[in-house]
């Protein structure tokens, strides 16, 4: 904006300093407002000082005439309206007066022109900055750093200063030109013509305008060297911001909160590299004139180039600094961790030219390169990029700002896999571990702008290559390690001797881990746990990690990363509700735990991720009173992916049941540490049941999925650090349902015999005191030898080599009806394989034989088309819902189940007796009532 | 608000290129003669030398009372016209730069306003002290953002300090310095000055052998500092420089010393000791450097500076001299950076000044000069990266004041 528009605008208090300014006779205010830009465009102080040889400065007389001359044009712009007439006469009088005091000197009103626009000026600086600083408190918004605004205020000056420059540049032409001119026509008159007064005032004269030259050029050069000088200090600022932007694009490829935004960054860029490309033509226009007229010792010729050196180095520095790759390479499906690359899966990557200037003419063509300088190591793979390497540097795109050119849709191929046939790596073959080698992606751009010509080069951070999934994690854990620790960005030999992580920049990362994939990270006692399992109880900050100990897995115990990500996993996949909520504490120590337990009210519990699983494991550790009195501390154990898959963690916890003969089971879990009541906290999170009416409450009993755990009431608690040891090593207690089905002794105990009829009937015992549904069960006439049989098929079962999971959908009661509840989609889940199905097949077929349940079981194990086709009365879902309906009625009341077990639950009936008549006020309401648990196909129809 | 009075402005003059001096000549070879200088200014000058005179008792005084009541005085004298540019006349970058750094030092002006003028016109002329108080002066009293140095480089001329020489800054402050000095006849100002800017060590030899020791004291008018340590590691900060300088040396082999108790030659230890460090402290970084059979090449890479400086904290005991006093003294603010930029045998100087009066930093390219922040002072520090950029060459260091 003209200086003069800008005075106009400023604030009252200033005004009146440019009205006082105006005030003195020097200059008519309105001679100001009309000619404001070509009176900013001179440059007046120059003419004020006219070389001592001429008494009439040619250049303020020159100005002084041409003042003149503009007032009449614009005089002669007015028309005949009654305001313009006013505005003529002051004109005209404005004119007359200045004609009248400057004729004689016009160098007086250069003099005061000058004065008066760095007077202007003076105040212009002086209410923008308080103005700045008025606005200062409400437009820190976007929270400008001091940096930032310096860069915006030295790039405003640098700005300012090159076209002032640009002024004096065309003010030297001018005073140039008028000297050749007159010396050319003196060396005419001279030549032949005897020495004279005359000729020798002319030298005079002329010596002058040569000195008056000769402080010009000195002068702009000067300002040249000053506004390099300060340029390099923009560039220095600028290559912080740029080193900031790219820490924090590091920081955000590893998972953290950083903001990546290129758009100032790139103003601020193209700003700068504007100023110099000027500049630049500027020195090119000096380089002009030197040619057209020089001098002994002219100060163009010795400090030219020397300015030129100086400013080509900076905007190749400036320039090079600013191709930058934008998008870090990254493949588009997996869980936001850029700077994996699969071979074979495409990929994409974005370079941007952050200085935004360029040639219509020039086409900017980028190419890629994988591994440039590949280092020098053996079997360092190499691969192949796929489809096109070459693209253009558009700026036109409308979805993409900036000097961009982006690749998409490119893979990599191992050169190697042809050849070798597999393209995997043998241990031995290669220095480093294929998740360790470090690949870059080189860009190299020609650029060409007005007659500067560089070739600039920019990479990618490393990437790690691999040929399939399951390495994923582990080249992860390289990605984290190398942007954690390297202080190298392109250090490709990294992993040769990798540094150790202190745990303070461990942590943070582990941190950005949590909060990328989960959006909440890990608080302070979560990662002092963490410490303590890597570090021991004297963990501080400053303790350090070595890569080995952090990612090698050195089977069969895991790794510390394999750990984490397996719980990473589980939670993203299973948990992320209740750990973005923060119902998870997690991360704590069975010490730590039940620390915190102790102190808290009978029934508090927390959730905590198992140390021993691989995959990732939650369990649930409660406090409960022990055997003197002492409040003791019990954890299930841990739920892994295959639970939750089948039942959400909620669910779990809110049916969770435990059983121990002698008491009546209940659900331990009674308040989320510290004290929040359970359904409070969970209660959200609960599958939605559904609500019956009464008339299908009639026909079908409810039943739900729960999660049971038992123990014999003699049998000792296992010290807790065994708690987690294999299932196998915790002797019989069966103090929880698939720790029981996962071992075969496990059913050998319950095996049929004398002996063996009381754990039976325990067995039965838990099935009928946790599930209604089971005792109806019971009661529709399951007699000791169906029971026993029942364990004999799945004992068979087992024989069959099934895994847990096929078991525990033939456990006597809550298996079929884990195996009913859900509906078909649940069942689909819990029925992993048809090959499971299949195995189950034989024991189940007797099962049918005993009851209906299991035959449904295994008509609703392949899923709904398979259970048309299995079974022609059950294909309809409603009448399995029905079933499901009637179920949960049944084990809704707990009251109804008592009566249920009223005559002797324990002892089976006789095979042939009806099914016990219930009375009292139960849920069924006469014998007829009691639904069709005893279920023949009519019963679907 | 600011007058402005053209007819003032006028009374100062206008200069012209003497042709001894600068010989402008056109490209056609043919030389354009041009008269004698102008002599205009030249009563106004020596009316203002009187009043420097008039006021010297008084500020004999005042100079005894110290720094605050000095600066008082002689800042306001010093600095009514803020920082002034001079021209380059003909690759003077590098005097500029000097002259800007002696002239923005009150403690020096008030040395250099307090000389006796010589009474001859040719000594006049060839009296450096006498024409920097002159250049002082017109600087002081010029309506115009520069000045031209004529009459002094004229002078430094008759001194074999030639124009159109690339001048190395170190070198120059150096004859600049003790031609000033030497010029200075009142004996008791003299020592004022070398007081000001001289740093006394001691230097000694040990034999390893006997442990009898050689001393010798010297004066240094810099510290030349050096840029890689012994083992020609880059030193990372202005402060390991230091030390380094400081650091004593093993001399054995061929480097060996007579020692005299030994009376042969044996392994020595060489150091030094710091007996007084001045007022203005003037630190050189040897950036330039001698490589057999090639051309000095320079050393651009980044040697951070602070902006205030504790010997106290730099040096060890042993390396302090057990006689120096003041040493709770020895703490340093940076005044001046004359920097560099440009190839070695081929560049620019500009130098960057702090003015004690305003508190301001200033930048003084030849007839340009601006306002900067630190930030531009930093950016001195020098890149590997860049060879043409500005480095700092020249450190000024000046005591803090006690307050």
């Amino acid at each position: 904006m003209a200086q003069w528009q800008e005075v106009q605008q400023l604030e009252k208090a200033y005004l009146e300093q440019v009205h006082q300014l105006y005030s003195e006779d020097h200059l008519p205010m309105e001679v100001r407002q009309y000619l404001a830009p070509w009176l900013e465009d001179q440059n007046w102080s120059r003419a004020a000082e006219p070389p001592a040889a001429e008494p009439h400065s040619s250049q303020a007389h020159m100005l002084f005439q041409t003042l003149l001359a503009l007032l009449d044009d614009q005089y002669s712009r007015f028309g005949a309206s009654e305001n313009d007439f006013v505005l003529k006469h002051n004109l005209r009088k404005s004119k007359l007066n200045l004609q009248a005091r400057y004729q004689e000197c016009p160098e007086q009103l250069a003099n005061v022109i000058a004065n008066l626009l760095r007077e202007e000026k003076a105040i212009l600086s002086r209410g923008l900055a308080a103005q700045q600083a008025a606005a200062q408190p409400p437009a820190s918004a976007p929270m400008e750093t001091d940096r930032q605004q310096k860069i915006e205020r030295r790039l405003a000056e640098a700005k300012a200063a090159v076209q002032e420059l640009d002024r004096e540049v065309r003010h030297l032409e001018e005073l140039q030109d008028t000297f050749d001119f007159r010396y050319k026509l003196h060396r005419m008159v001279a030549s032949g013509a005897p020495p004279s007064p005359d000729l020798a005032r002319q030298t005079e004269q002329l010596q002058a305008m040569l000195n008056n030259l000769d402080r010009s050029r000195k002068d702009v050069l000067a300002r040249a060297q000053e506004l390099l000088g300060r340029c390099e200090t923009l560039r220095d600022f600028l290559l912080e911001e740029l080193a900031e932007w790219k820490d924090r694009q590091r920081r955000a490829c590893i998972g953290a909160a950083c903001d990546s935004s290129l758009s100032r960054l790139e103003t601020w860029f193209t700003g700068a590299a504007e100023v110099l490309f000027q500049l630049w033509r500027l020195l090119q226009a000096l380089g002009d004139q030197h040619v057209k007229l020089t001098y002994q010792h002219d100060p163009l010729a010795t400090q030219r180039p020397l300015l030129e050196s100086r400013l080509q180095e900076q905007l190749s520095c400036l320039l090079r600094s600013a191709f930058v790759v934008e998008i870090q390479p990254i493949m588009p499906f997996p869980n936001r961790r850029p700077l994996v690359l699969k071979t074979g899966s495409k990929f994409s990557v974005r370079a941007r030219l952050l200085v935004k200037l360029q040639d219509r003419s020039h086409r900017l063509e980028v190419k890629i390169v994988l591994d440039q300088h590949p280092p020098d190591v053996k079997g360092f793979r190499k691969f192949n990029i796929l489809t096109s390497t070459s693209k253009t540097l558009v700026q036109d795109d409308p979805q993409m700002e900036g000097l961009v050119c982006d690749f998409r849709h490119i893979s990599l191929k191992d050169q190697r896999a042809g050849a070798s046939g597999k393209g995997s790596k043998g241990a031995s073959e290669g220095l480093l571990a294929i998740t360790e080698e470090l690949h870059l992606i080189t860009f190299t751009l020609d650029y060409k702008y007005q007659e500067l010509a560089l070739e600039l080069q920019t990479s990618t951070l490393p990437v790690v290559i691999i040929s399939s999934n399951n390495q994923f994690s582990s080249a992860w854990a390289s990605v984290l390690w190398f942007n954690m620790l390297s202080p190298d960005p392109k250090n490709q030999l990294f992993f040769s001797a990798p540094p150790a992580a202190s745990w303070a920049q461990l942590a943070e990362v582990l941190n950005w881990q949590f909060s990328a994939a989960t959006e909440r990270g890990l608080d302070k006692e979560q990662l002092h746990m963490l410490a303590e399992k890597l570090f021991g109880p004297e963990a501080t900050p400053a303790s350090t990690l070595t890569w080995a100990k952090f990612a090698k897995d050195n089977p069969p115990v895991f790794s510390f990363w394999t750990w984490l990500d397996g719980i990473l996993n589980l939670i993203r996949d299973h948990l992320a509700q209740l750990w973005k909520d923060g119902h998870i504490m997690g991360f704590v120590s069975r010490k730590r735990e039940r620390q915190l337990l102790k102190r808290k009210q009978m029934g508090t519990f927390l959730l905590r991720f198992s140390e021993s699983s691989r995959e990732g494991g939650i369990t649930c550790s409660w406090v409960e009173p022990g055997e003197k009195g002492q409040p003791k501390v019990r954890s299930v154990e841990p739920y892994t992916k295959m639970e939750l898959t089948s039942l959400p963690l909620p669910d779990i916890i809110h049916d969770y049941q435990l059983v121990a003969a002698e008491n009546i089971p209940e659900n331990p879990l009674k308040f989320l540490y510290p004290g929040t009541p359970r359904d409070e906290a969970f209660g959200k999170y609960y599958t939605e049941r559904r609500e019956v009416d009464l008339l299908e409450r009639r026909k079908y009993l409810n039943r739900r999925l729960i999660r049971v755990s038992s123990r014999q009431p003699h049998e000792p608690w296992l010290p807790e650090d065994m708690v987690a040891a294999p299932p196998a090593a915790e002797g019989l207690a069966a103090n929880h349902l698939e720790a029981l089905e996962l071992g075969a002794n496990r059913l050998e105990a319950l095996e049929p015999g004398a002996s063996h009829l009381e754990p039976l009937e325990l067995g039965a015992n838990h099935v009928e005191a946790l599930e209604p549904g089971a005792c109806g069960l019971e009661a529709l006439g399951l007699g000791a030898y169906e029971l026993e049989s029942l364990e004999l098929g799945a004992y068979g079962l087992e024989a069959l080599g099934l895994g847990a999971y096929g078991l525990e959908a033939l456990e006597p009661g809550a298996n079929h009806l884990e195996a009913l509840e859900p509906g078909p989609s649940r069942l689909e889940a819990l029925e992993p394989g048809p090959s499971r199905l299949e195995a189950l097949e034989p024991g189940p077929s007797r099962l049918e034989a005993l009851e209906p349940g299991p035959s449904r079981l295994e008509a609703l194990e392949p899923g709904p088309s398979r259970l048309e086709a299995l079974e022609p009365g059950a294909s309809t879902q409603e009448a399995l819902e029905a079933l499901k309906q009637e179920l949960d009625l049944m084990s809704f009341d707990q009251a109804g189940s008592n009566v249920l077990r009223g005559g002797d639950p324990y002892l089976p009936p006789p095979a042939d007796m009806p099914p016990p008549v219930l009375s009292g006020n139960t849920l069924f309401l006469g014998a007829n009532d009691l639904p069709p648990l005893h279920v023949d196909s009519k019963d679907f129809q | 608000m600011e007058t402005y009075l053209p007819s003032h402005r006028f009374s100062l003059g206008p200069f012209v290129l003497l042709q001894s001096l600068c010989c402008v000549v056109l490209w056609m070879g043919q030389g354009i003669g041009c008269p004698e200088k102008s002599r205009k200014s030249e009563p106004a000058l020596n009316q203002s030398m009187r009043k420097a005179k008039d006021g010297e008792e008084g500020r004999e005084e005042a100079v005894e009372r110290g720094d605050k009541q000095l600066r008082a005085l002689s800042g306001a004298a010093d600095l009514n016209n803020g920082a002034i540019g001079l021209y380059n006349m003909g690759l003077s970058c590098c005097l500029n730069s000097l002259l800007q750094v002696f002239f923005m030092n009150i403690h020096f002006t008030v040395i250099l306003r307090r000389i006796k003028v010589p009474t001859v016109r040719t000594e006049q002329k060839k009296s450096v002290p006498y024409q920097m108080l002159l250049l002082l002066e017109q600087m002081q009293r010029s309506k115009q953002r520069a000045v031209y140095p004529q009459e002094l480089v004229r002078c430094l001329t008759l001194h074999n300090l030639k124009l159109f020489v690339q001048y190395d800054a170190a070198q120059l402050f150096l004859s600049l310095w003790n031609l000033i000095k030497s010029q200075i006849t009142d004996g008791q100002l003299a020592d004022r000055l070398t007081t000001l800017y001289t740093i006394r060590v001691q230097e000694y030899l040990v034999c390893q052998k006997c442990s009898f020791e050689t001393k010798r004291d010297s004066n240094l008018l810099t510290l030349p500092l050096p840029m890689f340590n012994s083992c020609s590691q880059r030193l990372k900060t202005l402060e390991d420089s230091l030390r380094c300088f400081f650091q004593p040396e093993q001399l054995t082999d061929s480097n060996m010393c007579l020692c005299e108790q030994c009376e042969r030659k044996t392994p020595c230890l060489q150091g030094m000791r710091l007996t007084c460090l001045p007022h203005t402290l003037t630190l050189h970084l040897k950036r330039f450097y001698y490589r057999k059979s090639s051309w000095t090449q320079k050393i651009s890479y980044s040697l951070p500076f602070p902006q205030s400086l504790d010997f106290n904290q730099i040096l060890t005991q042993e390396q302090c001299h057990p006689d120096a006093k003041e040493k709770a003294d020895w703490q340093y603010d940076l005044f001046g950076v004359v920097a560099h930029s440009g190839l070695a045998s081929f560049g620019h100087y500009c130098a960057y000044i702090w003015s004690l009066t305003e508190g301001k930093w200033y930048c003084f390219n030849d007839s340009s000069v601006c306002q900067v922040s630190w930030d531009d002072v930093k950016c001195t520090y020098g890149n590997s990266h860049t060879h043409w950029g500005e480095t700092a060459y020249l450190l000024v260091y000046m005591r803090k004041n006690p307050q």
